[in-house]
């Protein structure tokens, strides 16, 4: 089945519409990634996916279930349980990590599956020494998030987002805020993800990192998907001249 | 230094009627305030306009005016009687709902000032909106405007002083009563000193919770 289903979504902002008639499926152990430049509309896709933005038109499904659904013009979200429900499908890392200043690096983990979702305690927190010890921060666990290098801060961002369990993590330029020095080791553990199957949506910057690790990529411009294919079809053979040149600008 | 342990001694039971007016007026005000920030930053036009009005009010007339309304308010308006008691009512009532709305609109400041980042990460996480403020938004914000707090509590603690507006007695009413009965400045002196090693405590107090704090950053 298709875990996200995404159906002619629209968006607009005081009347400018920045994305629109976007229509993508992703399946189970897809990684996508979705490229573009500055103001493409790539963040408002993802915002809008994950609800941190309403939308203007169109539709989104997790695993068939309705987020929200544009019929005859009338955009109607599921009800709030529903979508309490829905929201439980997906993960989002930030560019800018967003941890919990004030919370040990462990409770920034387990504050939402604990202390909202009351999941046992003990078993989460075995879960989420797992998930550090795979991000290679186990000994970081009583860390406070000012103590750490960004690259860690935003491992430990994925780690919380995956301590969720859910379906498909979106990835908001995950390594933009990052100094150089720091990009290649939350990319590989955005890839050992990959290895474990996870599905992933990945919004980036980093073309070689895109090239490796997605199965699909697509190419946003000026609001649209302007292509969509392989990382084979999308780098090797562009078809549209916007991929070209954008390609052209970007790999050297 | 005989006369300062009689001036003291004098001085003490005022100095317990200050001591209640400034912690009753912050136990009222500091979750007060709170409340009244809600309304400020209300989606609701009408609730935000009352409390605006409010603040500004509270703000912009003095203290002492303030007190003057809800003592003799229920007389003027209502022929209720004037009682020594209500004094001690009138002066709690009069602080806390001034000083609500300094504490107001500091909280609003710091409540403002959070990054967005923080509630659509919490949102993402399907945290509810009262587990966001509470746990997340909230002690970030007591962090963030601790030291504005501190600047209010020492300025209450010299603005009990004013309730001898309402002939309320204490530590400085009392101070100026032993002045004249002795013919000295000496008493309103000692009293001062005692404002001064009070506010010296409240300023080490709030020094302390700052550095128990300082554990994190907040960007």
């Amino acid at each position: 089945m298709k875990l996200v289903e995404i159906k002619n979504l629209s968006k607009s902002f005081d009347g400018v519409e920045v994305i629109r008639d976007i229509s993508f499926d992703v399946e189970q152990g897809d990684v996508v990634a979705i490229i573009g430049s500055s103001g493409s509309g790539k963040t408002t896709l993802l915002r809008c996916a994950t609800m941190l933005e309403r939308v203007s038109g169109g539709s989104i499904y997790y695993h068939g279930d309705c987020m929200v659904e544009t019929i005859n013009g009338k955009i109607q979200y599921a009800s709030r349980d529903n979508l309490k429900k829905i929201r439980r499908h997906y993960g989002l890392v930030f560019q800018n990590f967003n941890l919990f200043p004030h919370m040990s690096v462990l409770n920034n983990i387990l504050e939402a599956p604990v202390k909202a979702f009351r999941q046992p305690k003990e078993e989460t927190r075995e879960m989420a020494m797992k998930l550090l010890a795979q991000m290679g921060l186990e000994d970081r666990a009583d860390a406070y998030p000012c103590q750490l290098s960004g690259g860690q801060q935003q491992r430990v961002a994925i780690a919380r987002a995956l301590a969720m369990q859910p379906d498909v993590l979106y990835f908001d330029e995950p390594t933009s805020a990052l100094d150089p020095e720091l990009t290649g080791e939350v990319l590989k553990s955005i890839k050992d993800l990959k290895q474990q199957g996870r599905t992933m949506i990945i919004v980036t910057h980093e073309m070689e990192f895109a090239r490796n690790v997605a199965d699909r990529i697509i190419y946003m411009a000026n609001g649209v998907i302007e292509e969509m294919g392989t990382p084979e079809q999308i780098f090797n053979n562009p078809q549209s001249e916007k991929t070209k040149s954008f390609l052209g600008r970007t790999l050297y | 230094m005989e006369t300062f342990f009689a001036i003291t001694v004098q001085l003490s039971k005022g100095m317990s009627t200050s001591l209640q007016i400034f912690a009753l007026t912050l136990l009222f005000s500091i979750p007060l305030g709170l409340f009244v920030a809600f309304g400020r930053m209300s989606k609701h036009g009408l609730l935000r306009g009352i409390t605006k009005v409010y603040i500004s009010i509270m703000r912009g007339t003095p203290l002492m005016l303030q007190l003057y309304a809800v003592y003799f308010g229920p007389f003027i308006l209502f022929g209720l009687p004037l009682t020594i008691q209500y004094r001690a009512t009138a002066t709690i009532i009069a602080f806390s709902i001034n000083y609500a709305a300094y504490f107001a609109e500091i909280y609003r400041g710091g409540i403002e000032s959070m990054p967005s980042g923080q509630y659509e990460a919490a949102e993402v996480l399907g945290l509810g909106k009262v587990h966001t403020f509470v746990r997340i938004i909230l002690p970030q914000v007591i962090k963030r405007i601790l030291p504005s707090i501190t600047n209010e509590i020492i300025t209450l603690v010299k603005d009990t002083s004013l309730a001898y507006a309402i002939a309320y007695t204490e530590m400085f009413t009392l101070a100026k009563q032993i002045s004249s009965a002795r013919g000295s400045l000496v008493p309103v002196f000692v009293a001062g000193l005692f404002y001064y090693i009070f506010n010296f405590v409240v300023a080490f107090i709030m020094e302390r919770v700052e550095k128990r704090l300082s554990y994190y950053e907040i960007k």
